[in-house]
Formats: structure tokens, C-alpha cells, sequence
């Protein structure tokens, strides 16, 4: 490499410090009070797995809709109902628009949400179903 | 092998080891990411609190402090609307061995963006 071409390098080396500075150091001191945070977390993450991992086997890891809402449907109310602000107090009024009543829509909240929270390729599935990937 | 051929030798190999060296590109690629994470953390303290399933966990390939960041595709459960797909950031190898296929926690979302979350 050419001395001129170094002598670039190097300017453009520590016009660059000064953000790689202020950066580390909100980083740092971020992370100080993110650290006890997730050590909490981290303990209580791993009761909780073995919570889910119960409530799976006791549930089942159907795909089977509930109270005629497959998962499909489901993602994508959801999906039209965070786009319009996430008030949940639409979510009748969308789900009817989608043929579904309310009564079937209660259950199915309730179902899915049990059956995402003990079954992680349920979840998975409904996220590829709301990004539009599955 | 003379003293100038070795001299020679190592001046080769430094020129091959700079050629895809790029100091500028890494320092810009460690603010980002620093960036990234100081971002998590302030979410932290203002995003709204949700529960959340943790999917799946890939490696972003990148590390601070020798602790690897992992990417945890998440589906976020709010107190008041509908499920919603997000991804955390998360770094260090005994919270990354907390965060398992299958786990509930706690997250925070920014409603302007919820698409990105911080677990704690």
C-alpha cells in the first residue's frame, strides 16, 4: 500500500474514533444496567421452560383450527388488527369482517395464544404466517 | 534462508494479510453494532411490557467482548392486542442457554416499531 494511500487510511481511521468512543461508552454503561436485568431473567427463563414444555405435551401441538379459525386466519387478523393500531377493542368488528363471529374469535384468542406460548413451532409458524414468508 | 529473504518473506505476507483488511469498514461495523445494542438497552427503560415465546435463536456471526450476539425471533403476546412477530438482540453465553425454543419472557416494544423488542 502507497504512503499516501496510508496516510488516507489513518485520517479516515481517526476522523472515525470519536463516534467508536461516545458509542462504546453508552454501550458500556447500557449494558451495566441490562447485566442484572437478564441474570434475573435468565434464572427465571429456564423455570419457565420447563412450565411450557409441560403445558405442551398436556395441550397437544395441533394445528387443527379452533372454533373454525385456523392459523392462517388467525395471523392475519392479527396482522390487520396491529396495522390498525393494535386496539383490541377492534378485533370483533375485524374478525367479522373476515366471516368470523365473536364468540369463535373469543375461543380462538384463547386457543392459539395457549397453544403459541406451549409450543414454539406453532409460534413459529403463525410469525411466518404474519410476515407473509410461509 | 538468508536474513533479507526472510525479511523479503514477511513483507509479502503482510501485504496479503492487508489486502483484505479494511480498518475503516470495521470500526464503522462496531459503532453499528454498539449502536444496535445501546438502542436494546433504552428500550428497556422506555418500551411498553409484553410476554413473549421465544422461537428460535440465530447467531448474527458477531461478537463484543468475546460474548457471541445472537438474534431471537420472538412472538410478543401485549396485555391489550393481538400477537405480533418481533426479533431481540442478545449477547453472552449464559443468557443466550436461558433463552431455549419454548421460553416465556419478558419483553419491551416500542408500538411506533414493534418489531423490534428487548427481552428483560
Amino acid at each position: 500500500m502507497g504512503l499516501f494511500k496510508q496516510l488516507k487510511q489513518m485520517k479516515d481511521v481517526v476522523a472515525e474514533t470519536p463516534d467508536l468512543i461516545d458509542n462504546a461508552q453508552a454501550m458500556q454503561e447500557a449494558q451495566a444496567q441490562q447485566a442484572q436485568a437478564m441474570q434475573a431473567q435468565a434464572a427465571a427463563a429456564s423455570a419457565a421452560a420447563s412450565q411450557a414444555a409441560a403445558h405442551g405435551a398436556a395441550t397437544g401441538n395441533g394445528f387443527d383450527p379452533i372454533a373454525g379459525v385456523s392459523i392462517e386466519l388467525y395471523a392475519d387478523i392479527s396482522k390487520e388488527l396491529t396495522a390498525r393500531g393494535g386496539d383490541q377493542s377492534l378485533a370483533p368488528s375485524i374478525a367479522a369482517e373476515k366471516g368470523v363471529d365473536r364468540a369463535s374469535w373469543d375461543a380462538a384468542v384463547a386457543g392459539w395464544n395457549d397453544r403459541m406460548r406451549a409450543n414454539p413451532a406453532i409460534a413459529k409458524r403463525f410469525n411466518d404466517l404474519w410476515r407473509g414468508v410461509g | 534462508m538468508g536474513f533479507f529473504k526472510d525479511v523479503k518473506k514477511l513483507q509479502q505476507q503482510g501485504k496479503e494479510i492487508s489486502k483484505g483488511y479494511d480498518p475503516v469498514a470495521q470500526m464503522k461495523a462496531a459503532s453499528a453494532s454498539m449502536q444496535q445494542m445501546t438502542q436494546q438497552t433504552n428500550l428497556l427503560a422506555t418500551g411498553i411490557p409484553a410476554t413473549a415465546t421465544v422461537n428460535e435463536l440465530r447467531d448474527t456471526g458477531m461478537e463484543v467482548n468475546l460474548q457471541p450476539i445472537m438474534e431471537v425471533d420472538v412472538t410478543v403476546f401485549p396485555t391489550d392486542g393481538a400477537p405480533f412477530p418481533a426479533t431481540a438482540r442478545t449477547q453472552g453465553h449464559g443468557v443466550i442457554a436461558g433463552l431455549a425454543p419454548g421460553t416465556q419472557v419478558q419483553v419491551r416494544y416500542d408500538p411506533a416499531d414493534p418489531s423490534v423488542v428487548a427481552i428483560g
